[in-house]
């Protein structure tokens, strides 16, 4: 373009003015710059919060009951949702066993399975022995951490080989007892089970393995089982049941469902699945979401905040710029007069100034998007830029458009 | 033999409240190397008919005649550039420009190298009375006749054989408009140029080889 060098010398003379553009927008480049990041940081601080918080809740039987309440089915639903990291559930009945040397001396050592049944079911009848039965509570857990019994008695106890704590997530018929009732591991011993439907009492005979005992006598707990294991025995009961021609049906419930949130920002949907289960009189439901909601909402809040200030900020700093660019580019209509007076077409002088006015918003954004690289972001970078330039732009066009006698006379 | 016609010119113009017929008619020949003075009273279209000549605006009806073309067929941007230069009342210099570069700055538009219109600038400067002292200097730092001066010799830098001055002694004492004056004289009488001035000094007007009196937008004499 002709005559732009010496434009540009009337540009650079004009300091103040080139100083005010190229200031103006490195301040609204860094700033525009800075403010996502501040965004994207306090985003970052609300997701590790919602991570390194642990919420946890639980699902209990609300009364003392004869018999766990919780239904199988909210079990499964809650398992299948697939929004908790830990999930432990417990269930029990009551049993009934006798000591190996009774059975021993009843059936004889090494006897088979079938005379042991039949002498443990001898000795059910035999009211002389009620005394001795062994009187208990069979547990049923998915995992070795779902009961405070079981990790205090963790130390002492003896596993058969092959078998460890991990055998809880299992579904194999077997069971940890305590070493009081005489068996060994590897043994396979007779209980009768005792659940309690609606009002009435189901019993039911069954044998299963000793895989662990342990020394003593723990308040509450008498023997566990894998958790599967017993929803498996419930269903071989019914089916028994019902094979039989009677309608009783082995219903395990169950007593606790504690859990972990996997994911806090899933909290929503933890508590509408969790809000089905509060209809239901029978049961306790807890979530211990305080601590989060406590940490949580504060920087929820600043980070709403951020977010609407973001677009004011940003829709202000554009027009800060059209203004600015628009003020100063009509303080020089003068300017633009003598150049249509010497000969230079509306369009040359409107590019002129376009391009004198880009230049020194370019170095002001480059400066500014120097000083913030790391926050670097083309599109917030182009946006300033168009503003400056086009209110420019709207300038030059409106004071090259009026007749150029007229401002030159208004002049004088 | 005349370089630019006014050829049965009128303009009219809307202004907020009215209609303004403010040129009425006027048909003119301007011949190179003769001084005019346009003069009338204020409102009577003295500056209005200027600006036609100048190609800032096309006449309504008529035509301003340049080389046998009109007005409206040139391109008027370049008409201003190669054809006529306009001198104004305020000088209407760059404020920011030094001198030389405020005279030079005309011929870079027409694409001649900076050294050379440099150089042609120093010594059109030469020709208004300015030596290289005023070179460098910033129109702020000069007097109102040094700056019509300076104005002067940007429009002789241009290279156009017409001057076309608007009031340019206005804001000038006696003393810098005698040298004004004599100066566009010169101009005319002895390099050939055609200058028309309007004016509403009395003195410019009675030494003008040929004067234009105006009213209500009509030439009357």
């Amino acid at each position: 373009m002709k005559g732009m060098t010496y434009l540009w010398r009337m540009a650079l003379r004009r300091k103040a003015a080139c100083l005010l553009v190229v200031i103006s927008t490195a301040v609204a480049t860094v700033f525009m710059l800075f403010y996502p990041s501040l965004i994207e940081n306090t985003r970052q601080r609300l997701d590790e919060t919602y991570d390194n918080i642990t919420v946890t809740g639980s699902i209990a039987t609300a009364n003392i009951m004869p018999a766990p309440q919780i239904p199988n089915a909210v079990w499964h639903e809650i398992q299948e949702s697939g929004l908790f990291s830990q999930l432990y559930g417990s269930s029990f009945f009551k049993l009934y066993a006798f000591p190996k040397e009774l059975l021993e001396e009843k059936a004889g050592k090494d006897a088979s399975e079938q005379l042991n049944l039949l002498a443990f079911q001898t000795l059910l009848a035999d009211e002389n022995q009620t005394a001795h039965r062994v009187k208990g509570r069979m547990a049923g857990y998915n995992s070795f951490e779902a009961a405070d019994e079981l990790l205090r008695i963790r130390d002492d106890i003896t596993w058969l080989e092959d078998y460890d704590e991990n055998c809880l997530a299992g579904e194999e018929r077997i069971c940890i007892i305590p070493e009081s009732w005489g068996y060994e591991l590897g043994d396979t011993i007779s209980l009768l089970s005792i659940i309690t439907l609606d009002k009435s009492e189901v019993e039911g005979i069954l044998r299963v393995k000793v895989v662990a005992t342990y020394p003593g006598k723990i308040t509450s707990l008498s023997a566990a089982m894998p958790l599967r294991s017993m929803e498996q025995l419930a269903e071989d009961a019914t089916a028994a049941h019902k094979e039989a021609g009677n309608h009783y049906t082995w219903i395990l419930n169950l007593e606790d469902v504690f859990f972990t949130v996997k994911d806090n920002q899933q909290l929503d949907e933890v508590k509408a699945l969790l809000q089905k289960l509060r209809g239901n009189d029978m049961l306790s439901v807890r979530l211990d979401d305080k601590t989060l909601k406590e940490t949580v909402k504060p920087i929820e809040s600043n980070l709403a905040q951020l977010e609407g200030s973001f677009i004011f900020f940003f829709v202000m700093i554009a027009a800060i710029g059209f203004f600015i660019s628009f003020l100063l580019a009509r303080g020089r209509k003068t300017e633009y007069a003598v150049m249509c007076l010497l000969g230079e077409s509306r369009a040359q002088i409107t590019m002129k100034a376009l391009t004198e006015q880009f230049v020194l918003c370019l170095v002001g954004v480059a400066i500014g998007a120097l000083i913030e690289r790391n926050s670097f972001d083309g599109a917030i970078c182009a946006v300033i830029l168009l503003c400056y330039t086009i209110g420019a732009a709207a300038a030059v066009m409106l004071n090259v458009g009026v007749n150029v006698m007229d401002i030159l006379r208004d002049k004088e | 033999m005349s370089i630019l016609q006014a050829q049965n010119v009128h303009y009219i113009y809307q202004s907020k409240y009215q209609k303004v017929h403010a040129v009425k008619g006027i048909d003119f020949e301007f011949e190179e190397g003769r001084f005019y003075a346009i003069v009338g009273k204020s409102g009577c279209g003295k500056t209005t008919f200027l600006s036609l000549l100048a190609g800032l605006d096309l006449p309504t009806e008529g035509q301003i005649v340049y080389n046998g073309k009109s007005t409206a067929e040139h391109n008027r941007d370049d008409y201003r550039l190669r054809a006529i230069s306009l001198i104004c009342q305020s000088y209407n210099l760059f404020p920011l420009l030094t001198v030389e570069e405020n005279v030079a700055y005309p011929m870079l538009l027409r694409g001649v190298k900076e050294s050379e219109a440099k150089h042609i600038a120093h010594k059109k400067l030469k020709d208004v009375g300015l030596g290289d002292t005023y070179y460098n200097r910033l129109p702020a730092m000069l007097s109102g006749g040094e700056q019509q001066r300076v104005a002067i010799a940007r429009a002789l830098a241009s290279d156009a054989r017409i001057i076309l001055a608007d009031e340019p002694t206005g804001n000038l004492d006696t003393e810098n408009s005698e040298i004004v004056f004599s100066l566009l004289q010169r101009l005319a009488h002895e390099e050939g140029y055609c200058i028309i001035v309007v004016t509403h000094d009395t003195a410019i007007a009675d030494k003008a080889d040929e004067v234009l009196r105006l009213r209500d937008g009509a030439l009357i004499g």
